[in-house]
């Protein structure tokens, strides 16, 4: 259907066959029935209810007679069967449509799902990536540092490879380390054990090292400054040891450190630095001993001691040093430090002053009551020294009644003449005294020198 | 740590140097330096380069506004020129009169023999 020149489609209706009239039933507009042999429509546009057609001609029109109604019925039937076709196939289409929207959306959903399988395999071969790079670096960090470098790099270019990979080296690696730990622990018992067997070896052919202290026993100590009784001033006391703090007294057998005090030796050079060494001590006839490494660089480092409180070894410019406190009243008959971790302290035969005093006069030196002569107006000749000095001494002039810095005159030794200063001092001698009070040629004048190369 | 002092005479030349590890007391002497090792502690024979009395018996440093520096050779020179001449050895002396009284026998000898020949001739 078409528009026509001034006519205007408003819309569509169809009239609608419901079947032989039933009272009582409700017919809405357009409704077709049979009744008394004849079609009747409905035409009140609210419906009908127990409203018989051709009661009301404003309810129900008669719209055929009887010999028209069987032909229109066919084709009403026929339009119904359509209607029926149509109906069916509209429903076929609906649910064809139907199964196609949910076909489409279970689609929909197995396509977003794929896609998110998809960023998610995306992402775990990001992170894959991500990890095997992470692992490579791992393996090449591995590789470059350890010492054991085959077994880390093989662990690490494992864990590169695979997450199993990565458990698998490092239970090898753990396994290892606790190979290493074990083959640590069988090194320090085997050090022990050989520890003790030198011990026995030593203790049993009587071989002792050589004493790195100088002047270390105390029963005759090398004495050359004449030093005696408690000393609580001053530095240097019996030769090579110096009074670091506290009063220390020199008796006859042994030395006795007050509570408190503390002595120093300083051993020349730093040959010592990083060495084991062990140092040890008798007393009252028990030995104490504790070993240590000496510092590297200057510092001090503590060395344990059973027994007693710690030794210090220490390092400072041109020499090494070893402190040794007191925290109660102690008296020490000797001293020794020595290379190793084993003391042979106990083997060691009672020090020999002789040698001692050799060893000690390359530190410092009395030449005493020594004669010189005057060499011209103002010089005075002096003696060469017993023992070469470690450095240029310093040298100091003493008259024979004791004043520092003068001399006597020979055979009168209240006469004395004061000096100027020691001239062009060696290591092995002084060329001459420069005096600060006129001198005879010839005369000869008698003095000591104290000469000190001390550390 | 160690301080080093020197001492010097009337005209700055400094005639002792030491350090408080050996000085009983430090009056009369200027601090001059401090540090530590031998170089400090031993600075009488190692603190200067060279020893602080030249052989000729002059001072080699001087010190000027509290530090120590070495002298120029001229004022060393100087220095070596105005020493005093030293005074004649009587030795030499000895032996000028033991020589004069050698020639003089001598000519004693000549003349007695000279006599002898005209008395016995």
């Amino acid at each position: 259907m078409s528009e026509t020149p001034g006519s205007k489609i408003l819309g569509y209706f169809a009239m609608h066959y419901e079947g032989v009239y039933i009272p009582g039933q409700d017919y809405t507009f357009l409704s077709l029935v049979i009744y008394a042999g004849g079609l009747w429509l409905c035409i009140k546009k609210t419906g009908t209810v127990n409203v018989d057609p051709g009661s009301n001609d404003e309810v129900w029109v008669l719209s055929s007679t009887s010999a028209a109604t069987a032909e229109y019925l066919d084709v009403i039937n026929t339009l119904h069967g359509l209607d029926e076709s149509f109906d069916t196939r509209l429903q076929q289409a609906n649910d064809a449509k139907s199964a196609a929207e949910a076909a489409k959306t279970e689609a929909l959903g197995s396509a977003s799902q794929a896609s998110e399988s998809a960023q998610a395999a995306q992402i775990d071969k990001d992170a894959a990536q991500v990890a095997a790079g992470q692992a490579q670096l791992s393996a090449n960090e591995a590789a470059g540092s350890a010492n054991d470098a085959s077994a880390s790099k093989l662990a690490a270019q494992s864990a590169a490879g695979s997450a199993q990979g990565s458990a698998t080296a490092a239970a090898e690696s753990e396994s290892a380390a606790e190979s290493a730990m074990a083959g640590a622990q069988e090194a320090q018992a085997a050090a022990e054990q050989t520890a003790a067997d030198f011990q026995g070896i030593v203790n049993l052919v009587g071989a002792g090292n050589p004493n790195l202290l100088h002047n270390a026993g105390f029963r005759k100590p090398v004495n050359q400054r004449g030093v005696s009784g408690e000393i609580s001033a001053g530095t240097y006391f019996v030769d090579r040891w110096i009074r670091n703090s506290g009063t220390v007294t020199v008796a006859a057998e042994y030395l006795t450190l007050a509570s408190g005090a503390v002595i120093e030796q300083r051993i020349e050079g730093n040959l010592l630095a990083g060495l084991i060494c062990t140092i040890s001590f008798e007393v009252s006839g028990t030995i104490y001993h504790g070993s240590g490494a000496f510092p590297t660089n200057n510092g001090t480092v503590s060395v344990e001691v059973d027994g007693y409180p710690d030794i210090t070894f220490g390092c400072a410019t041109g020499y090494m040093f070893v402190l040794i406190p007191a925290t109660s009243e102690t008296s020490i008959k000797r001293f020794k430090c020595e290379m190793g971790f084993v003391s042979t302290l106990h083997l060691d035969p009672p020090m020999d002053h002789a040698v001692e005093l050799l060893k000690c006069k390359r530190y410092f030196e009395v030449l005493a009551g020594v004669l010189g002569q005057g060499i011209t107006t103002g010089r005075v000749s002096a003696p060469p020294y017993a023992v070469e000095k470690r450095i240029i001494p310093t040298v100091v002039a003493r008259n024979m009644v004791g004043g520092l810095d003068s001399i006597s005159l020979y055979n009168t030794a209240a006469t004395v003449y004061a000096v100027s200063s020691i001239v062009n001092v060696t290591t092995s001698s002084i060329r001459f005294i420069s005096m600060a009070d006129t001198v005879s040629t010839g005369q000869w004048y008698q003095f000591s020198l104290l000469i000190s190369a001390d550390l | 740590m160690y301080k080093v002092y020197v001492k010097t005479d009337e005209t700055g030349r400094i005639v002792s140097v030491n350090s408080d590890a050996f000085l009983p007391g430090t009056d009369g002497w200027t601090l001059i330096d401090d540090g530590d090792g031998d170089k400090f502690m031993h600075a009488q024979g190692n603190y200067f380069p060279h020893p602080i009395i030249t052989d000729e018996g002059v001072p080699r440093y001087k010190l000027v506004k509290g530090k120590a520096v070495e002298r120029t050779a001229a004022e060393i020179s100087a220095d070596i020129a105005a020493i005093p001449p030293p005074p004649p050895d009587p030795l030499d002396a000895l032996k000028a009169q033991v020589a004069e009284l050698e020639n003089r026998n001598e000519m004693y000898a000549d003349l007695i023999q000279e006599l002898a020949m005209i008395v016995y001739a």
